[in-house]
């Protein structure tokens, strides 16, 4: 069984228990996380402890519903209760979460079975699996590319079998972008659909939790898992949850979807380009209208997101001080080298820079022409996708400009890694929801991503257009 | 951009970063080709524009005025400084 959707059907079926599920991805674990360095922990008595108590579950006719029994893989940044939560840092090694995020809490009261956490880019500031203080994780399509980031782990353990499916953290693309570059499906849901109560916060205004799965309708079944009102996250937003697999009709017929063409410009690698075109004349052939739209402040997004998202940083991360979490470094020597020393040491290179900048944008004098312009440019942005939301239903075009690039390629160039989140940056400064889904492959078999974006809260038309496209691609 | 060395070393201290000299020299250096870029700003049009600080519109929730359960003391053994139910620090007052 290869999805998420499958495994769920085999429990309902009999076919299979969730402890032989569990076992089989402990397993997948074992060959070739070594290789890959997915997971972070992996909590093997956790897991089949929780697989054969659903499975008792199951045996007495009180089945939890499609996840339970499912194993699945969780971003080390989210808390799962007991385990280490460090978000990849050094600054936080050997810290267990005091509690479960309420996105684990819905998913345990629906009985997934949680494998264990998952690399990452450190506090999630990177966008390719590098910056994890760990260890690097490797794309399985081709193991010298970096499989993107920053939940690279999430990505590679759905993308290698050893999960059926995870959860990561989107702030600029980092749901998105991994799973447009390993092949999977991944969805970033509207701010505020999803409670970000237990997570530890990277860039507040800019961060959602999603998941991934090797299907979109594992994806649905994922999002349906975590969605919902928490008044412990004050950003969450009262409003019910749709029924996310329902929505999964295939068909399309008359939706209109807008193509922007500052998506198509300089810098699109050719292959991908040629994926996008071809899933979006497979979208046209089952009667998508397509029409071409323009977001004339998109490529600013990223100069906008780099401010937004250091100076949120800047301050989220003022908290590890060395007195509160996780080692401490210059403790003999005062205070202030013990906060300079912890932190100098402990963060790593990219956390570092993106502090730098956060602090110097939001110091006297600055915070104006930086901060405070790169707000309105951010009202620009979100304007732009109303106006073309008038126009069509949704927004189609690339995840990313390129393919999976080589480890290496862009560590001593953070810009040339920051451009990566061009198309997939803009969606999250006006807090929309996306989706990547893959679209045929490049001639060397790297995969290719194809992102959908809609209004805020229409995740079952996303889901539903991946659908589509998911469908035509295979009998295609 | 240009960063003198008085201002990286000022601005490493404001963000309590004890950083060797040749880091400060190549996080200058990555400073300075980040903000050239994100120069583009300026250029554009934001007159009368109102600054979104927030992706969606909301209030703030509220919930009635009552005790709720917190984690107890516990929660601080995830120092490093933990003793007996308190958090040890390094003198504060010079």
């Amino acid at each position: 069984m290869k999805t998420l959707s499958e495994a769920s059907r085999a429990l309902e079926l009999g076919k299979v228990s969730s402890v032989e599920l569990t076992e089989g991805c402990l397993d997948a674990i074992k060959q070739k996380d070594a290789e890959l360095g997915a997971y972070l922990e992996v909590d093997a008595q956790g897991a089949l402890k929780s697989a054969q108590e659903s499975d008792a579950r199951r045996q007495g006719g009180q089945s939890l519903g499609p996840l339970d029994g499912v194993p699945i893989g969780i971003k080390d940044i989210i808390f799962c209760k007991g385990l280490e939560s460090t978000a990849a840092s050094k600054i936080l090694e050997g810290y267990k979460a005091p509690y479960d995020a309420m996105v684990i809490q819905k998913l345990k009261a629906a009985g997934a079975v949680i494998l264990g956490k998952t690399n990452q880019d450190e506090f999630a500031m990177g966008a390719s699996g590098e910056h994890s203080a760990y260890k690097v994780t490797r794309n399985p399509h081709d193991l010298n590319r970096t499989p993107g980031g920053s939940s690279s782990g999430s990505a590679v353990a759905v993308a290698a079998g050893m999960g059926y499916g995870s959860l990561g953290t989107d702030t600029g693309g980092s749901v998105r972008q991994p799973a447009a570059l390993t092949g999977i499906v991944g969805i970033k849901p509207t701010y505020g659909r999803v409670s970000r109560y237990g997570v530890i916060a990277f860039a507040s205004s800019l961060d959602q939790i999603g998941a991934f799965g090797s299907s979109v309708e594992d994806a649905a079944l994922m999002l349906q898992g975590i969605a919902g009102y928490d008044p412990r996250d004050s950003t969450s937003v009262d409003r019910p949850v749709p029924d996310y697999r329902a929505a999964l009709k295939g068909d399309v017929r008359g939706k209109r979807i807008g193509v922007p063409k500052e998506f198509f410009s300089e810098g699109l690698e050719p292959e991908v380009k040629a994926s996008v075109q071809e899933a979006i004349g497979l979208l046209e052939k089952q009667g998508v209208e397509v029409k071409e739209v323009s977001l004339p402040h998109a490529s600013t997004a990223i100069a906008t997101y780099y401010i937004i998202c250091t100076a949120e940083a800047s301050s989220n991360l003022a908290r590890f001080d060395g007195i509160r979490y996780g080692p401490r470094k210059g403790d003999q020597e005062g205070l202030n080298a013990l906060y300079e020393k912890t932190r100098g040491e402990l963060f790593g290179d990219e956390v570092q820079r993106r502090i730098l900048l956060g602090t110097y944008i939001l110091s006297a004098g600055y915070y104006d022409a930086y901060y405070v312009r790169a707000q309105k440019v951010r009202a620009l942005i979100a304007k732009d996708f109303s106006e073309v939301f008038k126009e069509v239903d949704a927004i189609v075009g690339p995840t990313t400009p390129t393919t999976a690039y080589k480890i290496g390629e862009n560590i001593q160039d953070p810009l040339a890694e920051y451009l990566g989140d061009i198309y997939t940056a803009p969606v999250n400064l006006a807090g929309l929801p996306g989706i990547s889904v893959p679209g045929k492959p490049t001639k060397k078999g790297l995969p290719v991503g194809v992102q959908f974006i809609a209004k805020p809260f229409e995740e079952s038309l996303l889901l539903n257009l991946g659908y589509a496209l998911e469908g035509a691609l295979k009998d295609g | 951009m240009h960063f003198s060395v008085e201002d990286i070393k000022k601005l490493a201290h404001l963000s309590r970063l004890d950083l060797s000299e040749e880091t400060l020299m190549k996080r200058r250096a990555n400073l300075e080709k980040i903000l050239d870029y994100v120069e583009q700003l300026q250029a554009i049009d934001v007159e009368g524009i109102e600054p979104m600080s927030h992706a969606v519109f909301m209030t703030q929730h509220r919930r009635p005025d009552e005790a709720k359960a917190v984690f107890g003391r516990e929660a601080l053994k995830v120092s490093a400084g933990y003793e007996e139910g308190l958090i040890k620090v390094p003198k504060i007052i010079e």
